[in-house]
């Protein structure tokens, strides 16, 4: 593993609503290393997009950061200025969201939404500005005309480019990619993919990959980090999580997926691994207990490195329930 | 084997900013009486509208429906309504399919009521069974919708669907909101229900995977052109379509051992004018003949010299 760019340590989150207190993320240590693509993997509620919210200041204003730190070139960006949040965003670390629809105005022709995060950044003349916007449109695939059109002329395929080319427009050292590709089709949904790993490779940048699906992260990830009810339960290289997986969530949700190579004719799902005995809150947020095969366990709270470089979060057996 | 739905030539135009939008274009299809038949497509592949027309929500602007045998095709509004129950439909999303206002008896009782059958107290023990069917508890018959989790509220639509036992189900992308751990149980209990009731299903999906979980026939959309079709195993193993074959080497191979695996280039070809001509190639395979050399082709025996130009 080479040196690491950002690294989160212990992050506590949490959504405070009418006196009472959800904890969306508990604990979240992850790392990413420079060059590397780092995915986290979970479903909804799991804390995986309010993780990544958390790096650039974005979170709603309901949520708030109890503890931890977030270190990026020797910065804790959990106590930096926000005037320099605001350098940072853009041209140090950018970030792609799934609604590329929702992203863009659509009142803003393209070329006028990648020059006005080139203006904020670098003095450049008008003519420059330009240049370098068709040049970005290029990178991404993209013809010039696009550069005089609305976003609502686009497909969105397209829009997800022109998303990308904003948010690469500052050369960032860290894209967080936020489940970019889920409202793509497939064969767009690969291009996509393969830009944003082409710059990584390119520019020896790092990725964020928030997703939910383990075919993304097969394909793309070095480093991969599964999280559930706001921790992460298992993490490892991309290969040796593929090829042992331990938690019964992680297990679950490989499983769960349909794919063309299976012969078999019923998909399991991930409550014949996990089933949680809290109710729905609890279970999206803050499970204290799980049950495997009719046996209880509690959610301890360390990680535990059971090869090199493969951490799962053990469970400790409780007593045995009948379900 | 029968067929229960018989499409000929079936178009359905949209006219968009005055430019006639031909959403689906030609398409000639049978479907067979307790197949499950996928529909793969990207958007704006037609595959929504084909659904749609074929359930006659949408008034077919060329070509014939026939159900069972019977032309369907231009019924009016009266005579269609009570064939209706013989053909339902699942929704992607549920939230917006379904009424926040009724409670979930009523949901499950309005098709019933519509189509005038049962007395009051019969729709209600036909609704408990139904939620019992779908795996829901009964505490849910007096609950409305936001008190459901998606997987749940997708469960009660399918519940709706299969109220009135209909012959075939048409599920149009519905486990595409789901999480991945829902949807593998939303998918078993659409197989079982299927083998229970002896349901045809039309199942519309742009997941590769899941279409070849649910199906065993596929059929490939692409701007309203029907492509090629094909009994599931021989469509993912053998595709002929240069666009099939794009489709298929696009999906994520589930083994980071094997991501330098060859991905074809990408083929999105052209919209031909005219709807493409198919070809029966042997095994039940059907594919656009203008990929075909088809002087050179000889149906059985040599199906790899199949030249795709």
């Amino acid at each position: 593993m080479s040196a690491p760019l950002l690294e989160i340590k212990d992050l506590h989150v949490s959504f405070h609503e009418k006196k009472s207190k959800i904890t969306a993320v508990q604990g979240v240590d992850l790392t990413i290393p420079k060059g590397e693509t780092v995915a986290v993997i979970g479903e909804s509620g799991s804390g995986k997009s309010i993780t990544s919210l958390s790096i650039l200041g974005l979170l709603p204003l309901s949520a708030s950061i109890d503890s931890g730190a977030i270190l990026f070139k020797d910065k804790n960006l959990l106590k930096v200025s926000n005037k320099e949040m605001q350098y940072i965003r853009g041209s140090e670390i950018s970030m792609v969201f799934q609604d590329a629809q929702a992203s863009l105005n659509p009142a803003m022709k393209v070329g006028v939404l990648i020059t006005e995060g080139l203006k904020a950044r670098k003095k450049l003349t008008r003519h420059e500005q330009r240049s370098e916007a068709l040049r970005l449109l290029r990178m991404v695939g993209l013809k010039n005309h696009v550069y005089d059109q609305f976003p609502s002329q686009l497909s969105g395929g397209m829009k997800q480019r022109v998303l990308i080319a904003m948010a690469l427009s500052g050369e960032p050292s860290l894209l967080i990619a936020d489940e970019p590709t889920t409202s793509l089709d497939v064969t767009v949904q690969s291009q996509i993919l393969d830009l944003i790993n082409n710059y990584k490779i390119e520019n020896d940048a790092s990725i964020l990959l928030i997703t939910h699906d383990f075919g993304v992260v097969a394909e793309y990830a070095d480093r991969v980090y599964v999280m559930f009810g706001g921790k992460v339960v298992e993490a490892g290289d991309v290969y040796t999580l593929f090829r042992n997986p331990i938690h019964p969530y992680t297990k679950g949700l490989i499983s769960s997926i349909p794919k063309i190579s299976d012969t078999e004719e019923r998909l399991k799902s991930v409550s014949d691994f996990v089933f949680e005995e809290v109710g729905y809150v609890g279970r999206r947020f803050a499970p204290e207990t799980y049950s495997i095969e009719n046996k209880v366990y509690d959610a301890p709270s360390e990680l535990v490195e059971v090869e090199p470089d493969h951490y799962v979060r053990l469970f400790v057996e409780k007593e045995a329930v009948g379900r | 084997m029968s067929s229960i739905i018989q499409l000929h030539n079936l178009s359905k135009y949209f006219s968009v900013g005055g430019e006639l939008h031909k959403a689906v274009d030609g398409i000639t299809l049978d479907i067979q009486k307790g197949e499950t038949l996928g529909i793969v497509g990207e958007s704006g592949s037609g595959k929504t509208t084909l659904g749609r027309t074929l359930m006659r929500l949408y008034k077919p602007d060329q070509g014939q429906i026939f159900f069972e045998g019977k032309e369907i095709t231009h019924l009016p509004e009266d005579k269609i309504r009570p064939l209706r129950k013989e053909f339902q439909m699942v929704f992607q999303n549920p939230s917006d399919s379904l009424s926040p206002h009724y409670n979930v008896g009523e949901i499950l009782e309005e098709p019933l009521l519509i189509q005038d059958l049962l007395t009051p107290s019969e729709r209600t023990n036909k609704a408990y069974e139904m939620l019992e069917k779908v795996g829901l508890p009964k505490t849910s018959y007096h609950k409305r919708l936001h008190e459901f989790s998606g997987g749940q509220r997708q469960r009660i639509g399918i519940a709706r669907a299969l109220v009135l036992n209909p012959k075939l189900l048409i599920a149009d992308e519905p486990v595409s909101a789901l999480d991945v751990s829902v949807q593998a149980q939303v998918l078993n209990l659409l197989k079982d229900l299927q083998k229970e009731m002896n349901l045809t299903c039309v199942f519309i999906s742009h997941d590769l995977n899941v279409v070849h979980y649910m199906s065993d026939r596929v059929a490939v959309l692409y701007l309203g052109h029907l492509l090629e079709v094909a009994p599931k195993k021989e469509l993912y193993t053998n595709p002929i379509h240069p666009y099939t074959k794009s489709l298929l080497s696009s999906i994520p191979i589930h083994d980071p051992e094997l991501r330098n695996h060859s991905r074809k280039q990408i083929v999105l070809p052209e919209k031909s004018i005219n709807p493409p001509h198919l070809v029966d190639v042997g095994n039940g395979h059907l594919v656009a003949a203008d990929v075909i050399n088809i002087t050179t082709f000889d149906t059985q025996k040599e199906k790899q010299d199949i030249s795709i130009g």
